[in-house]
């Protein structure tokens, strides 16, 4: 499956990846408007970029009651029909991450579409915090790994 | 309308009332943005009178057309207001890097301008087409940390951007600093004791309004090559790598030791380098949308802090004595936490321990305290005096002029350029900086000289001149742009050029260097009325400590050593081959 990599400890904060986000799919500039979202904890020093892990057996397609949320076959990434979504929030409550946004304007949900397979926010992050890792290389395991650098936050080594 | 919002929000303290008025589009044009509309703000409202405690001293903050988009660079903010430093106090303009500008924008607004003095301690909330004074009793004694945390958790938000002033603004110390996301400050102006005289604890800015692009394509494409450019180039990736302790040792030498009664070879720049990226560093932190991520975070034991410049750590380190980088990081801390300015305390205190070294103050003056070189403990002290305003805490809080002028002593001591405190760099080490200090000591900046062997660089004389007049006029380019001055210039990554087409694919108006350029001299003229021309042809000679005393320990000293050195070494080897 494939999916942008997350490594919290290398993100500086600097929302780059969100602007990236906005312009290229909206054509203007919010963070608001971004499918990725940078968490931020400044008072220690921690800045953690949440975007769809686009899971295999993703919790938002099994609970959205109007099957807007579903898998794109060319990419593996799980987006909302806007056709079909009607902002009931399913999606958010189930997600492990957090990850689904609720657009400002449509009030629908919205998440990485990994950019028909070349997500810009891993082209503009300049730290290395974000990575599109393709298909078998991106294991349950590494994933397990990541989720308890949410809380309690990372203090591991990140020189 | 596009790139710009074209709304100014006007706010009154005195009756809690808010209005929103139009930028006219002709102004929009003309002066750009950033401090281009302060200075234009500033001339068309002169206030009635001014005076250090005047409530209706106004204090203006501006973003620019690029502010809050993947531009490069475009997250810093440029704040103008009267320096409650100076006396009497004088028009200055700070920028500040960080978040906190490009949130103004989604906010919905270019330029903020904050008028009056509420009655009782308040936050504004600005966002969702509101704007909401809130009570800030319960916030007024604590800290910076504790502000933002308290505001963003208890009520605003974790997306909320918060600017704030600590223990220091609340109690009017002069050179109090305003605070964005904890590492970011707006300072060596006093813009935390004008928060403080306006009973303000801080700022919040958030909003859902989009920056609306003209060519979001062509802007996209634009930014990609002008990110392509930053990351390849030698001296970006070294910043990158060491933020701003880059510069140390490579700027050819000259930071002040003990209130400049000596200079720092490159030699010992380096080591105190070396010594924090090897012991201190922990990570790294970003300004909004940058590709470079200069900012630092440190770790001193279990503590981790973000705004660790190498200006504050030789402040509070060589410049006051101290030399043990753990004390200095120490010191910085607690300045940070309390909201004071880590480089103009560390000016008062080089200047207090000058003064007892010299006997030039004694007990009578300031109480039972001794201020010697390199005395850390009594550094806290003075903070906690400061802070409470006990026995002379009072006095001290009114900056190393301010207290050199208070007791009628030292005053040939004080570092300053224009009334304000000089950054760590010695004066005596370039000609250029040396002469920038001396033109525009209102805008506070420990860069304007060229690199050695820069390809803009001119020799001579004139060349001197040429190259002060081309560093103000980028200084001024990147303020109105509200873009990073060290990308703009000092690494001259992004010219006159580059912006203009980034201006004009996000506003759809044709923004050429040109244009630029009479923005420039348009905000030259405009500020050359605000602080009197006469100040401005005149300039403001640096202080005589500069011009009697020879620097001990000098960089030609050191120049001649290593010549001599390499002779003897370049001589025995020659001889050898002979």
């Amino acid at each position: 499956m494939n999916a942008i990599s997350i490594l919290p400890d290398l993100c500086t904060g600097c929302q780059s990846c969100e602007m990236v986000c906005s312009l290229s799919h909206e054509g203007v500039s919010n963070p608001e408007y971004s499918r990725i979202q940078v968490k931020k904890w400044p008072e220690i020093a921690v800045y953690i970029p949440i975007v769809c892990q686009h899971c295999e057996e993703a919790p938002c397609i099994i609970t959205c009651p109007t099957g807007a949320r579903k898998r794109v076959a060319k990419t593996g990434a799980v987006i909302t029909d806007a056709k079909w979504c009607v902002g009931c929030k399913s999606c958010i409550y189930a997600c492990p991450y957090e990850a689904p946004m609720i657009h400002p304007e449509r009030k629908k949900t919205m998440t990485c579409d990994l950019c028909d397979g070349k997500p810009l926010c891993t082209e503009i992050c300049t730290v290395g915090a974000l990575s599109y890792t393709l298909d078998g290389k991106f294991s349950i395991e590494r994933k397990m790994a990541f989720a308890p650098k949410i809380v309690p936050f990372p203090r591991s080594s990140r020189r | 309308m596009k790139g710009w919002t074209g709304r100014r929000l006007c706010v009154d303290l005195n009756s809690y009332k808010f209005w929103v008025e139009e930028i006219p589009k002709d102004n929009l044009e003309r002066f750009v943005g950033g401090r281009g509309f302060n200075a234009k703000f500033f001339v068309e409202n002169p206030p009635p009178s001014v005076s250090v405690f005047s409530p209706e001293s106004p204090i203006a903050f501006s973003v620019a057309p690029l502010s809050g988009t993947l531009a490069p660079c475009s997250g810093w903010t440029s704040i103008s207001a009267y320096s409650p430093l100076l006396d009497p106090p004088r028009y200055v303009h700070a920028s500040m890097p960080g978040h906190w500008g490009p949130y103004l924008k989604f906010a919905g607004f270019d330029q903020l301008i904050l008028l009056g003095k509420s009655e009782n301690p308040i936050y504004i909330a600005i966002g969702d087409n509101k704007v909401r004074f809130e009570d800030a009793r319960q916030l007024w004694g604590k800290d910076v940390l504790e502000t933002t945390v308290s505001i963003q958790d208890q009520k605003e938000g974790r997306n909320a951007e918060v600017l704030c002033i600590g223990p220091a603004g609340e109690n009017l110390v002069r050179f109090a600093n305003v605070t964005n996301r904890l590492s970011w400050a707006g300072d060596h102006v006093g813009l935390g004791f004008i928060f403080g005289s306006k009973n303000l604890k801080a700022l919040v800015v958030r909003g859902e309004k989009p920056v609306i692009l003209d060519q979001p394509d062509r802007f996209l494409q634009l930014c990609h090559s002008l990110r392509e450019r930053i990351l390849h180039d030698r001296n970006a990736s070294l910043l990158r790598e060491e933020g701003p302790f880059f510069f140390l040792g490579r700027n050819g030498g000259g930071l002040g030791i003990k209130n400049y009664t000596q200079s720092s070879y490159p030699n010992q720049e380096e080591r105190w380098r070396i010594e924090y990226l090897n012991k201190y560093l922990y990570g790294r932190e970003g300004c909004f949308s940058c590709p470079i991520h200069c900012g630092r975070i440190s770790q001193v034991n279990d503590n981790y802090f973000g705004g660790v410049h190498f200006e504050s750590t030789w402040s509070l380190g060589p410049r006051i004595g101290i030399f043990d980088m753990e004390r200095t990081l120490r010191l910085v801390r607690t300045c940070q936490l309390e909201g004071l300015d880590p480089s103009s305390f560390g000016s008062l205190v080089s200047w207090l321990m000058d003064c007892c070294d010299q006997g030039i103050l004694s007990t009578r003056d300031i109480g039972s305290a001794s201020y010697q070189w390199g005395d850390p403990e009594a550094t806290f002290q003075l903070i906690e005096r400061i802070l409470d305003g006990k026995e002379t805490g009072e006095i001290f809080r009114q900056g190393s002029s301010g207290v050199a002028k208070a007791f009628g002593k030292g005053l040939e001591l004080v570092p300053h350029s224009g009334g304000l405190d000089l950054p760590a760099r010695d004066p005596r080490s370039s000609t250029e900086y040396a002469l920038s200090r001396a033109l525009f000591p209102d805008v506070w900046d420990y860069l304007q000289s060229l690199p050695e062997r820069h390809p803009t660089a001119s020799s001579g004389r004139n060349g001197i001149v040429e190259n002060v007049s081309l560093l103000q006029k980028l200084r001024i380019l990147a303020d109105m742009n509200s873009m990073c001055p060290l990308v703009v210039v000092r690494l001259q990554l992004v010219s006159e050029s580059d912006i203009g087409q980034l201006i004009s694919a996000a506003t759809g108006i044709v923004q050429d260097s040109q244009k630029m350029e009479a923005a420039i001299y348009r905000t030259i003229q405009i500020e050359s009325t605000l602080l009197g021309m006469e100040q401005r042809q005149n300039g403001d000679p640096l202080p005589l400590r500069f011009f009697g005393n020879p620097v001990e320990g000098s960089l030609l000293e050191e120049q001649i050593k290593v010549y001599n050195t390499r002779m003897e070494s370049d001589g025995s080897s020659k001889q050898r081959e002979c």
